[in-house]
């Protein structure tokens, strides 16, 4: 057994003296050294947003260019000290006539609703769609149709001007 | 260029052209004298008995009283439309959340009462009418006239903008020519623009507070139209200003 044990020792030491075929290793190694070399990986990342970034700005130029082309943007107009806008009465104008009317605006009194104009239209509409709602309750005593389809004609003409929302509450309030 | 980048160009442009939304007007009624006569014509019509008074006013005061509701509740409606349209700056969006619950509930009250108009007799229809007409005056008009105040001051900010934007270049010009050549009244003219926009700046703040801190809407409405009225003095300056400037350009 101690025999056997020694023999394998000598086996595994002698393969440390074990060499590749020296013709083997000149080839393998030129055949390595001439191989393309991949470039290291944070490399190519920096070189892919580089040309990202070129893009991008290539982009961004030719727009400018367009833009000045179309006459939509004048870059001595924002670089100038004196812009024209300044001096343009044509746009001093329209802003300051804006505000006019904003003011009008502002002194118009909101309608309180109104029934300032009495549309028949919008009346009649509302007229019909309330009779409609009411005809249909079951309490009601009282044909709201009959009523609606024989309107008292106006006797005069301060009786056909239309009253605001509380005008008339006030009135069905007595 | 981007699409997003285009979209902020046309609104710019837009913004700088004064552009404003339209601000939507209440539904006209339509509800005459005429109408609320008909109630006296029964009451003195000879022909009717008693019985069929009472039913026949009963039935007009009910056609009127629920007419006129139906159309206070178009009111509520284009209220709600123009609170909608208004896209307010982030610290007054609480303010028209607010105000749109408001309205929501000022329209469950007018179908509440219409609910209630359907049983009642001709006491029933006139207490309707006094609960409506109360209501209106203690809720809903105070609503109404804040809800206007808002819509009026978000309206205003596109002319302030243009206004800081003049401002801003005319600073730069007189600083220029004040450089270059100085003139007294230029500079006059100037300070006095620059006065005049910082009052309306002032009191356009203080309607926004005045907004946002629930007072009254009639001290609300006042500030707005005083910084309206001292933005117009500002483009008055602008345009003494304009012509010194241009005066002083070299022909």
């Amino acid at each position: 057994m101690t025999i056997t044990k020694m023999k394998l020792s000598d086996i595994l030491k002698q393969f440390k003296y074990i060499e590749p075929d020296a013709e083997f290793s000149v080839r393998s190694r030129t055949e390595i050294l001439l191989s393309p070399q991949a470039a290291p990986r944070t490399w190519r990342s920096v070189f892919t947003v580089l040309h990202m970034v070129e893009t991008g700005a290539a982009v961004a130029l030719a727009g400018f260019f367009i833009f000045i082309l179309a006459g939509s943007f004048s870059p001595t107009r924002s670089i100038a000290p004196i812009q024209y806008a300044v001096i343009d009465p044509a746009g001093l104008h329209a802003e300051a006539q804006a505000i006019d009317m904003q003011i009008q605006l502002t002194d118009v009194e909101y309608p309180q609703v109104t029934s300032t104009a009495a549309t028949s239209t919008a009346s009649a509409a509302i007229s019909s769609a309330f009779a409609g709602a009411v005809a249909a309750q079951p309490t009601s005593s009282v044909s709201v149709s009959t009523l609606t389809a024989a309107p008292v004609v106006p006797t005069s003409t301060a009786s056909t001007t239309a009253l605001s929302v509380d005008q008339v509450l006030q009135q069905l309030s007595q | 260029m981007t699409v997003s980048a285009m979209a902020a160009i046309f609104a710019t442009i837009f913004c700088v052209a004064g552009f404003h939304a339209p601000v939507a007007h209440a539904a006209d009624c339509g509800i005459t004298a005429s109408d609320l006569d008909q109630i006296t014509a029964i009451q003195n019509d000879p022909s009717l008995d008693a019985s069929d008074e009472i039913k026949q006013e009963l039935a007009v005061r009910k056609q009127l009283v629920g007419v006129t509701i139906i159309c206070a509740q178009q009111e509520v409606q284009v209220l709600q439309t123009n609170l909608q349209n208004v896209s307010v700056e982030s610290d007054m969006r609480s303010l028209q959340s607010q105000m749109m619950g408001d309205l929501n509930e000022s329209d469950d009250f007018y179908n509440t009462e219409l609910t209630k108009l359907s049983v009642v007799g001709i006491a029933g229809t006139k207490a309707i009418a006094q609960e409506v007409l109360a209501w209106r005056a203690n809720t809903f008009i105070p609503l109404n006239e804040d809800i206007n105040d808002l819509v009026l001051w978000n309206q205003n900010q596109d002319l302030f903008n243009t206004a800081q934007t003049r401002m801003t270049q005319t600073q730069q010009a007189v600083s220029y020519l004040e450089g270059v050549a100085p003139d007294a009244d230029l500079q006059a003219a100037f300070n006095a623009a620059q006065s005049s926009f910082s009052t309306a700046q002032s009191e356009n703040a203080a309607a926004k507070a005045s907004l946002l801190g629930n007072l009254s809407p009639n001290q609300t409405y006042a500030l707005i139209k005083q910084s309206l009225a001292s933005l117009s003095d500002t483009y008055d300056n602008f345009s003494t200003v304009s012509a010194l400037i241009k005066k002083n350009l070299p022909q």
